[in-house]
């Protein structure tokens, strides 16, 4: 049995994915020198002429003209010496497989894609890695959105399917003070589970997040498997309710970057850009007011207004706290019995400061 | 003018890797691997090798979208632009540059650039520093036929006279910008006459004769370091692939290039006058051969199989603090 060469849908420029195959300028059969003109290709943009990539005779076209094809797809058999048609056609078929695995790897992240679904008349904007079992929802804290899980989606979708919203007036969801409260975004995460027929979900919640999966726990048992809770409000009373009304007012970026810092043990991670994109988000109508509503219902007189500490003991909890947080202080845990609570090296953003521990606790 | 054995030897590695290494582009980026876009220079090693002899790491050089040749020329280790332009970590510029941004500022290699004619302003900052500096460098930037029509470039001219800079300008004229060609878009016969318009010399030398670039670079280099100022210098010669992997070249003669490499080609050039002459044997050159085949065969074997950047490195090099 001799040398086989593929044949394939070159590469042509800056933006070719697929090609169209013209007219085979060379029949079956025919011996072919490297570089000759084989076979016509058409992009939208380029016509050119495609050129053995090898010497040997043409010995099998397998695209036909007509044809479109992704980059690198078999579109045809060059051979040298005796051909075994068995191991031919084996050849051919493993070659066709590799180049679909290819073109699968092509397709877009599903988690690049900006979904929507409606709700109570807005429009709730979330990511959804779709394929996998054991659907598990983030949820985002006071202020934040559903790329604050940056470090998380990416890393758990290989084994499981991850979703994450953003909440009402919050990211690119539409801006509603009146469906501003833990409550009302916990039934947001309900009908969420209902709309995409997900079944039974495990909720991972951060800050303001921790609280609202611990809403949806309590109102819609049947929904909920395990809760993972990272520096969670609504586990014991204090909170740092000046950096909640500060970011619900701060409208400069001197500000927000004041309060941003509180967020990180390590206050390099606080980027320029990070400060840019709150301050874009604090600008955008309305989400002030719906805000300084939301900071209302979280705490009154500097502590936080609903202790839930019942329902983690309830479910199946994990909680992740980091020691140098800011926002909600780790001795929220002490008196919380029965709960599985981890302490961390790191300030309120476990899920970024300390993803690897969060992410392989979650896959 | 003479060139020891080891220099011979040295020129004609830096051309058959540069030759070697377009080849392989070109044959990997059709099976879609390779990202973005790349240029190849093929054809066109005399001018890069012919300049970049003369050099040392601190002078400087200024490329162009067409740049892994003036990479290789000035330097830049391969396995590391291999691993560039397929976007993997371990590349030259950490993947993130690719073909068209491949820069070693250790090399003094100032970047490939994707702006046509861009090259001659950050020659004359290079070249105003070494003056400052007084340590003798001098700058280089290559640009290409397309590139001398800039107005970036005839800027550049006018200061370099101007300031007196240690800056050589080098337009390496193939004929064609994308696909227009030059006979029609340059304004005279030759890029190398719009020198006496900015008072600096003005050369045209046969880019595919090595030694004819060689000696025209050295005295140019000479005097730019002695402080004698700017020169022009036009390379006349020829690109083998198209103006970007894919072009169907429909601007070009039939059998153009053939005939170019049957009679012109600079490696083919090189070999027969230096076996002539008795300057070196046919063995030196092809045990060359078989050790830079082996080299690229190894760097493609070595990007291919090394890691990818991170959704991490995103953050990391946006800045760069200058000492």
């Amino acid at each position: 049995m001799g040398e086989m060469i593929k044949v394939t849908m070159p590469k042509w420029g800056l933006s070719m994915v697929k090609g169209t195959v013209n007219d085979w300028v060379v029949d079956e059969g025919d011996e072919v020198e490297k570089g000759q003109e084989l076979v016509e290709i058409e992009t939208d943009k380029i016509a050119n002429v495609l050129e053995s990539p090898g010497e040997g005779v043409l010995y099998r076209i397998v695209a036909q003209p007509g044809e479109v094809l992704p980059v690198s797809a078999l579109l045809g058999v060059i051979t040298q010496g005796e051909v075994d048609e068995a191991e031919l056609e084996s050849y051919i078929a493993e070659a066709q497989a590799a180049a679909a695995a290819a073109a699968a790897d092509e397709a877009p992240d599903p988690l690049t894609i900006n979904r929507r679904l409606d709700w109570e008349g807005l429009t709730i904007r979330y990511l959804d890695s779709e394929e996998g079992e054991r659907p598990l929802i983030c949820l985002h804290g006071f202020g934040g959105d559903k790329n604050n899980w940056q470090f998380n989606l990416a890393a758990l979708a290989p084994n499981r399917r991850v979703l994450a919203p953003d909440f009402p007036s919050h990211g690119d969801s539409t801006v509603s003070a009146e469906h501003s409260s833990p409550l009302a975004y916990a039934k947001m995460v309900s009908a969420m589970i209902d709309q995409l027929e997900l079944g039974q979900v495990d909720l991972v919640g951060h800050s303001m997040g921790g609280l609202v999966a611990l809403l949806v726990a309590r109102e819609s048992p049947a929904k909920v498997g395990a809760l993972t809770l990272l520096a969670p409000a609504g586990i014991g009373t204090e909170i740092n309710a000046g950096y909640v009304d500060g970011f619900a007012t701060a409208n400069s970026r001197n500000e927000l970057k004041a309060l941003a810092v509180q967020l990180f043990a390590d206050k390099e991670m606080v980027s320029r850009q990070m400060v840019a994109d709150l301050l874009k988000y604090k600008r955008l109508d309305g989400v002030e007011g719906a805000l300084v509503q939301l900071a209302g219902t979280l705490h009154s007189g500097g502590k936080q207004s609903e202790d839930l500490s019942s329902v983690a003991q309830s479910v199946p909890t994990k909680i992740f706290w980091g020691k140098a947080d800011e926002i909600l202080a780790v001795s929220n845990c002490a008196q919380l019995s029965g709960v599985d609570v981890e302490q961390l090296e790191c300030g309120h953003m476990a899920h970024m400061e300390a993803a690897d521990v969060v992410n392989k606790h979650l896959t | 003018m003479s060139l020891s054995e080891s220099k011979l030897l040295q020129a004609y590695r830096k051309m058959r890797q540069i030759r070697a290494f377009e080849d392989r582009v070109h044959d990997e980026f059709a099976t879609g691997e390779i990202p973005g876009f790349v240029h190849l220079y093929a054809g066109e090693e005399a001018s890069a090798v012919g300049f970049c002899m003369h050099l040392n790491d601190e002078d400087r050089i200024a490329s162009t979208h067409r740049g892994h040749g003036h990479c290789i020329a000035k330097g830049v280790e391969i396995n590391g632009m291999m691993s560039e332009i397929y976007g993997r970590r371990n590349g030259t510029c950490a993947g993130k540059g690719g073909s068209m941004h491949i820069a070693d500022l250790e090399k003094g290699m100032m970047g490939a650039n994707g702006i046509v004619g861009a090259g001659p302003p950050l020659i004359c900052g290079a070249g105003l520093a070494a003056k400052f500096r007084k340590n003798g460098a001098v700058a280089i930037a290559f640009v290409g036929d397309g590139g001398s029509n800039q107005g970036t470039t005839l800027e550049s001219l006018n200061l370099a006279t101007v300031w007196n800079l240690p800056c050589i300008f080098v337009a390496e004229n193939n004929g064609y910008a994308e696909s227009t060609g030059s006979k029609w878009s340059v304004s005279c016969e030759n890029i190398a006459d719009r020198a006496a318009a900015f008072g600096m010399p003005g050369v045209v030398v046969d880019g595919h004769d090595f030694f004819a670039v060689y000696e025209v670079a050295g005295e140019a280099i000479k005097r730019a370091r002695e402080g004698g100022g700017p020169t022009l210098i036009e390379c006349k010669l020829n690109r083998y692939y198209g103006h970007f992997e894919g072009d169907a070249q429909t601007y070009r003669g039939v059998d153009e290039v053939k005939k170019v490499k049957e009679s012109k080609d600079c490696l083919m050039l090189f070999s027969k006058r230096v076996t002539e002459q008795g300057l070196l044997t046919q063995a030196q050159l092809d045990a060359i051969d078989k050790e830079v085949a082996a080299e690229i065969e190894a760097s493609v074997e070595h990007a291919k199989s090394s890691a990818k950047p991170t959704a991490a490195d995103l953050m990391t090099d946006v800045y760069v603090s200058y000492p």
